[in-house]
């Protein structure tokens, strides 16, 4: 029985904050590059929408990618200051300003990597964080993608790619449906990652009445036919 | 040669030179109707704001259950994940630092309850692009009390991370 002995146990304060509400528009978020060197330079723009000027801190992280395309963030990994150098770890931007990060390929003993930029809005009182993901070679892929496996799940067809290459990958290709051997619909797929020496899973477009998919891609040695 | 004999050879001239002409003329009109190939970069951007900027729960007796709501607005060009974590401490009235055995929840992606904690749970996973007038996010938050937390106003932070899906 709950007693009056328990009353006003805990009220918590959960704070999510920040002194006002800020956002920060950040471009690009994405940044991919192959036949990397030292010396090699990336810029990313930071914009204040907001009238209140802001600090934005950063820091680094680590991301991995799973089978099915899940983002692994790793924020305690610090070994990309060992390859990349953002110069300040902090900027302050003005209400309505632009300001642009330079970020610097310090180190090229790497085949490819993949850091996180993290661009965080307040540092005592955490508030919201962005990632900008880096896909970094110094090599490029020469060998095509290869197809592990088709195989139907809940959500529909998938294909299992390899990428057999020490540097990272991007898939695109476009799907075609066929019903009663004429095409109906040629659907772009999308853009996958497939990081170096990974598998990745790329689900196909669904359509109940297609009797045949064919996956065109310049990243595949030849057309992958599924037939469904 | 007579007047006449030259006003013809001027004549034949110059229908000659016209002729001569028109094909650079053609040319010239060929020239203005060529097109320009233009090419241009549209970066992946990402914006995060959090419409709520602070949640206080009503008061808590072990074993409760109060529910609140965090806002969020998400505007993107590329497919997002948005996480949350958290820290299993808490700062007291007086400013010291606890272990905190109430819970501290969050509705996910697969529309379950989990605690958070500092491994990121996915809110969000993999939504398409917005418009350029964002997403409004709610995250629906829950506090469980617990037993083993002594009477008290405790403050604890979260962290929303905005991640581009790659």
């Amino acid at each position: 029985m709950r007693t009056a002995t328990y009353v006003l146990a805990a009220a918590v304060l959960l704070l999510i904050c920040g002194q006002l509400q800020a956002a920060v528009l950040v471009s690009p978020v994405i940044i991919d590059a192959c036949q990397v060197k030292a010396g090699t330079e990336f810029v990313i723009t930071l914009t204040n929408i907001k009238p209140e000027s802001q600090i934005v801190y950063l820091d680094w992280g680590w991301f991995s990618l799973h089978t099915d395309g899940t983002v692994e963030l790793d924020t305690a990994v610090d070994i990309a200051v060992n390859y990349l150098d953002a110069v300040s770890t902090y900027c302050s931007l003005d209400p309505g300003a632009s300001r642009k990060i330079t970020v610097k390929v310090i180190n090229q003993d790497f085949t490819a990597i993949t850091p996180v930029l993290f661009l965080s809005l307040t540092k005592d009182q955490i508030q919201s964080r962005l990632a900008v993901l880096f896909v970094l070679s110094t090599a490029v892929a020469a060998q095509p993608l290869q197809v592990e496996q088709v195989y139907r799940s809940e959500s529909g067809w998938q294909i299992r790619a390899v990428n057999p290459n020490s540097a990272h990958v991007f898939f695109t290709g476009t799907a075609e449906i066929y019903q009663a051997g004429e095409v109906v619909d040629r659907i772009p797929l999308g853009r996958y990652l497939l990081l170096a020496n990974s598998k990745r899973d790329i689900p196909l477009p669904a359509n109940q009445a297609a009797d045949r998919i064919v996956v065109r891609s310049a990243q595949l040695r030849n057309d992958l036919v599924v037939l469904p | 040669m007579t007047y006449s004999t030259r006003v013809l050879a001027l004549l034949i001239c110059a229908a000659f030179l016209g002729l001569g002409l028109l094909p650079l003329l053609g040319a010239a009109g060929q020239a203005s109707a060529e097109t320009i190939l233009v090419s241009y970069t549209v970066e992946p951007y990402l914006l995060l704001e959090l419409t709520t900027p602070s949640i206080v729960f009503p008061p808590v007796a072990p074993g409760e259950i109060v529910e609140q709501t965090v806002e969020a607005v998400v505007k993107a060009n590329v497919p997002w994940n948005l996480r949350i974590v958290g820290i299993q401490t808490a700062s007291t009235q007086d400013g010291s630092i606890i272990e905190i055995a109430s819970r501290l929840l969050v509705k996910n992606h697969l529309d379950f309850w989990e605690q958070i904690t500092a491994v990121t749970s996915n809110v969000v996973l993999n939504h398409p692009p917005t418009d350029s007038s964002g997403i409004q996010v709610q995250i629906p938050l829950r506090l469980e009390g617990d037993f083993n937390d002594p009477p008290g106003t405790y403050q604890t932070e979260l962290q929303l991370i905005l991640v581009p899906q790659i």
